[in-house]
């Protein structure tokens, strides 16, 4: 979170966070773990018709600007839903939102707008690719244009939402680069296979495509052309997932602080025990440490600085290293009731462990960072 | 109050009229010829009406804002700006500002910003530093003077410097933090040994340790009141954990993460590429880690700037910062002997010994000094967060009785 919201700002995120704590307390939110999606579209058009799925999109097209920067704005919703650990596909709206405005050239998929911020239309965005593999150069579904059809082979995986998605925008290789094409969840071809995670309703599915046919109006920017689109999602995505693993954490800390007060043991509060204590200023360090990298990613990404991309995987490495170190940690601080179903708190530690992973590990984009640190 | 922008102007102009740039000097303990540079330097800045920016006018400060310092020090950097003042104006000053009486500020302050003065601090002893409230060093009180004996530790510049601010006990039938008193030393008085440490690398001395006999001083050095010394000094502190994180009154004055510690990891990736280790992805990990720290403690420190900047924040932050520092620094420290292997450790007669090794021996020091990791830990918890302390009779018992239990 950052310290100099605006008035608007803050007024969003009180409004976020008292629109949660009415519409999806924690029960209602262990209510949905026996469903197959997680969350209803009722809910969906809820979080609609609060405006928050319009902030990532441009004005021109129904979007809202509350400071001009959208992404910051974002994410004060984004750790909202972390807070939370509400369900919805908060983040793919926003990576598709992000790819139709920024793709200038042929503008075709801005009439999707309306129906995408008003929750009418439900979108996933497929990105990773079975094996954990986050690394576009390395992915192996393949898009070609012949003639006047896109025909894209592959699979992706741990797409969220995909099964529930109406329509999804799907990142492959082409012949001379990236290419993004829209996929609607009807296209025949594409069979789709529902998954679960570790989280409470975060549901994830692969997608395969064989032989999928598109028409070239499928095509989100030009063939071969989505690097830059491409990367600005993934900013944008790892921003939006680290505002969210933030929330989680800073609730399930909120939590085990106000428990560590009240628990007495050998005649005082566990909070006056040093040993507990040091361990829970260290935390403290990290998480104001996690929101400040994710704040310096968030303003280089709304600004498009040089060091964006570099600024959103430092944040990425950062916030899944210590958040998963965090709550962890959190269960050893409370002992034997955190091994309870019953007790919330691991499920905070079921989004920031999903968290940890999807998009990349911290492993993962270190090995990026030093290869670019030796470049 | 002058417009932020304008003074940017201001500044920026006497800045590229004046200053030089920056040729990338050692650190370390500085030489004669050096401190003398910098006193200059320190003098012109003044002269110019740009040191002490939020210090009111009254005490020879320019009573401009932090704000202001902020943008000076921004536009300030990459230029030669004078060394070795941290203590002096960034920690000593706003102390003596909180707290001192109005003949010490009048008097002092106007030098202190010139650089006609440097003042230290006289706070840890041989027999404790952590527990800074049970220092034994001995005030007595005459008719118009004060008698001092003892001796203070771990003191840095304490051979270059003019005053020293030291915490003594007053009365000894008081609790602990209740019986001290702090006083302005003047350094070259009568009475006053002060003596190197040799710091673990076998480097030239940069802390001291320095025996009190008999030194008379004046009741007017007194720096607040009688029994007030264990507030004095606790705000000495903060200004001191903020100095050293590089916010507040010490924002600029060579605290935080500089920019020597990025040229530093720069020199880890230079040296991983250098050897067999640079295909490791086991060592890539940990050079990735190291940096990401270093970007992130940064980062941190900007935000706990905005928010103490905009009065979101208040208190003890610095704290965090420090212990950010205190925990990032030894493990900078041990990548690089992760990275450099033999070649850390090891070198051919007569070349110069390595910084990796040396560094990792010294690393401790910033985890140890200006509060150790712990007391930053107890701060960090208790004041921030509002842990209750561990329960303790140290502060109601006589200091006297306390003494007893010593061995």
């Amino acid at each position: 979170m950052r310290l100099d919201l605006t008035e608007e700002q803050l007024l969003l995120r009180d409004t976020a966070r008292r629109f949660m704590e009415a519409e999806s307390p924690l029960p209602r939110v262990r209510d949905q773990f026996d469903s197959v999606e997680g969350f209803s579209r009722a809910w969906w058009s809820k979080v609609s018709e609060m405006g928050f799925t319009s902030l990532m999109a441009p004005e021109s097209l129904g979007g809202t600007t509350l400071s001009g920067n959208p992404a910051r704005d974002a994410a004060i919703v984004a750790e909202e839903f972390g807070r939370a650990v509400a369900p919805g596909p908060f983040l793919p709206t926003a990576v598709v939102l992000q790819a139709i405005g920024s793709d200038d050239e042929t503008g075709s998929h801005r009439a999707l707008v309306p129906e995408l911020i008003s929750g009418q239309l439900m979108v996933a965005w497929a990105f990773g690719e079975p094996g954990s593999c986050w690394r576009p150069e390395s992915f192996r579904a393949s898009v070609r244009v012949s003639g006047d059809e896109i025909i894209l082979n592959g699979t992706k995986a741990y797409v969220e939402a995909g099964a529930e998605a109406d329509l999804t925008l799907v990142t492959a290789r082409s012949e001379r680069g990236l290419t993004q094409v829209f996929v609607p969840a009807d296209a025949p071809g594409l069979s789709v296979t529902p998954g679960r995670s570790l989280d409470f309703v975060r549901r994830f599915a692969t997608l395969r495509f064989e032989d999928v046919r598109l028409p070239l109006s499928s095509l989100v920017g030009e063939p071969d052309q989505a690097e830059k689109a491409v990367t600005r999602q993934l900013q944008l995505a790892l921003l939006l997932q680290c505002a969210e693993t933030n929330g989680s954490v800073e609730r399930a800390f909120e939590m085990t602080i106000g428990y560590m007060g009240e628990r007495y043991a050998f005649g005082r509060p566990i909070a006056s025990y040093q040993a507990l204590k040091h361990r829970v200023a260290d935390m403290a360090l990290w998480i104001h440490s996690a929101m400040a990298t994710t704040d310096s990613g968030l303003q280089a990404f709304d600004a498009r600085a040089q060091n964006a991309f570099e600024l959103a995987t430092i944040a990425k490495t950062y916030v899944a290293t210590k958040s998963t170190q965090i709550v962890s940690d959190l269960a050893q601080l409370t002992g034997g009731i955190a091994m309870t179903w019953d007790y919330d708190l691991h499920m905070f530690q079921r989004r920031v462990a999903v968290n940890r992973a999807v998009l990349g590990t911290p492993e993962h984009h270190r090995l990026e960072i030093y290869r670019s640190l030796c470049a | 109050m002058e417009d932020i922008e304008d003074f940017r102007r201001r500044a920026q102009a006497w800045i590229r009229e004046n200053l030089v740039l920056e040729t990338g000097e050692p650190t370390g303990p500085r030489g004669a010829e050096a401190r003398q540079r910098d006193r200059d330097l320190q003098r012109m800045i003044f002269d110019a009406g740009f040191a002490g920016l939020a210090i009111p006018t009254e005490y020879g400060g320019a009573g401009l804002s932090l704000e202001h310092q902020r943008v000076w020090a921004a536009e300030a950097e990459g230029y030669a700006t004078p060394k070795g003042y941290m203590v002096s104006i960034g920690m000593m000053l706003p102390t003596l500002l909180d707290h001192g009486n109005e003949t010490l500020k009048r008097r002092h302050i106007p030098r202190m910003l010139r650089g006609d003065e440097i003042w230290i601090q006289l706070l840890s002893e041989p027999s404790g530093g952590s527990d800074m409230a049970g220092a034994l060093t001995k005030a007595v009180r005459r008719s118009d003077s004060y008698l001092i004996n003892g001796s203070k530790m771990w003191s840095s510049g304490a051979d270059t410097a003019d005053y020293g601010m030291c915490l003594a006990r007053i009365d000894w039938d008081a609790p602990k933090h209740r019986g001290l008193g702090m006083f302005a030393i003047p350094l070259r008085a009568k009475g006053v040994t002060i003596e190197p440490i040799i710091p673990v690398t076998g480097g030239p001395a940069h802390f001291f340790i320095e025996y009190f006999d008999d030194v008379e001083i004046p009741r007017e050095n007194l720096i607040g009141g009688e029994g007030d010394g264990w507030t004095v000094a606790q705000r000495l502190l903060f200004h001191e954990r903020n100095a050293t994180a590089g916010v507040g009154y010490g924002y600029g004055l060579g605290g935080g993460s500089s920019e020597g510690s990025t040229s530093w990891r720069k020199d880890i990736v230079r040296l991983a590429k250098a050897s067999e280790v640079a295909g490791d992805p086991a060592t890539a990990q940990l050079i990735a880690e190291d940096y990401v720290n270093m970007v992130v403690a940064r980062q941190l420190g900007e935000r706990i700037n905005t928010g103490m900047r905009m009065g979101l924040l208040q208190g003890h932050w610095g704290s965090l910062l420090k212990l950010g520092m205190g925990i990032d620094t030894p493990f900078n420290a041990e990548v690089a002997l992760a990275v450099c292997g033999a070649d850390g450790v090891v070198w051919t007669d007569g070349e110069a010994p390595g910084d990796v090794g040396l560094n990792w021996l010294s690393c401790r020091g910033i985890s140890i000094a200006g509060g150790s990791n712990e007391i930053q830990r107890n701060i960090v918890s208790e004041r921030l967060l509002g842990l209750p302390r561990e329960p303790g009779d140290d502060k109601s018992l006589p200091f006297s009785e306390l003494l007893k239990r010593r061995r």
